[in-house]
């Protein structure tokens, strides 16, 4: 049984990979272990999310659970992966989906990720360096993607 | 949540142990590279089972790789979405 899978085994070096792409994805992402919502009337939060990643020279393996949590329960209908391309997809995790009431209006990660690979699509395409506004809104810039973005005219979703 | 990936990949708990044994056995025909592939969603699988009420249900999986997108599980009502 060892043998068949090796990197199951006593292996370290190959168990820790799943270890660091786990992490990296959590840290990235923000994903805590528990819901907190946002103490602030007719808004509604959606989040709470589990994906491993792993990425080797040949392939990247994504799998993601479908829960979304609501103020009032939960679904397991959410599709936390989806393709933007025959060859491009997004994972999703965090704030997945916010709602207003009162000022009417709705932020769809889903929805921002469509809108900015469609962007890429265009002809402007070499010259923007298109981020989610997912991403933005997790954490704030690093000082590497920063500097990237001065030389490369990067361009963040308002 | 991350904690429990970890315990799981890593082998670190008793209950980790077991798991990962019985599940070995489940895949014990197939290929290394497609146990990798399952391995990542048992992992998900395992962080259900064993972590917080905020994650459940099915467990999507797709491979990115130079010859596009493959889904290996997907639910019907994504299937809808491009």
């Amino acid at each position: 049984m060892t043998t068949l899978l090796p990197h199951l085994s006593k292996a370290p070096k190959a168990a820790k990979l799943w270890t660091i792409a786990a992490a990296m994805f959590f840290l990235l992402e923000g994903v805590s272990s528990h819901t907190d919502f946002v103490a602030r009337p007719k808004l509604l939060f959606k989040r709470g999310t589990a994906t491993v990643i792993k990425v080797d020279a040949d392939r990247v393996i994504i799998a993601s659970d479908s829960r979304v949590t609501l103020p009032t329960g939960y679904r397991d209908d959410d599709c936390k992966i989806f393709a933007l391309s025959h060859a491009v997809v997004f994972s999703g995790a965090g704030y997945r989906n916010i709602s207003s009431a009162q000022p009417a209006g709705t932020w769809d990660s889903h929805d921002i990720a469509r809108e900015s690979f469609a962007l890429t699509q265009s002809k402007h395409m070499e010259r923007f360096t298109i981020m989610s506004g997912s991403l933005r809104r997790s954490r704030p810039l690093s000082k590497s993607l920063a500097k990237s973005c001065i030389h490369r005219l990067c361009w963040l979703l308002a | 949540m991350k904690d429990i990936a970890e315990e799981f990949a890593n082998q670190t708990s008793p209950r980790a142990l077991k798991e990962v044994a019985k599940w070995r056995d489940t895949v014990a025909k197939k290929d290394a590279a497609d146990q990798e592939i399952l391995f990542a969603s048992q992992l998900v699988r395992w962080t259900i089972l064993y972590g917080p009420e905020n994650v459940g249900g099915d467990v999507d999986s797709v491979v990115v790789d130079s010859g596009g997108v493959h889904w290996i599980n997907r639910k019907d009502v994504c299937k809808a979405e491009p």
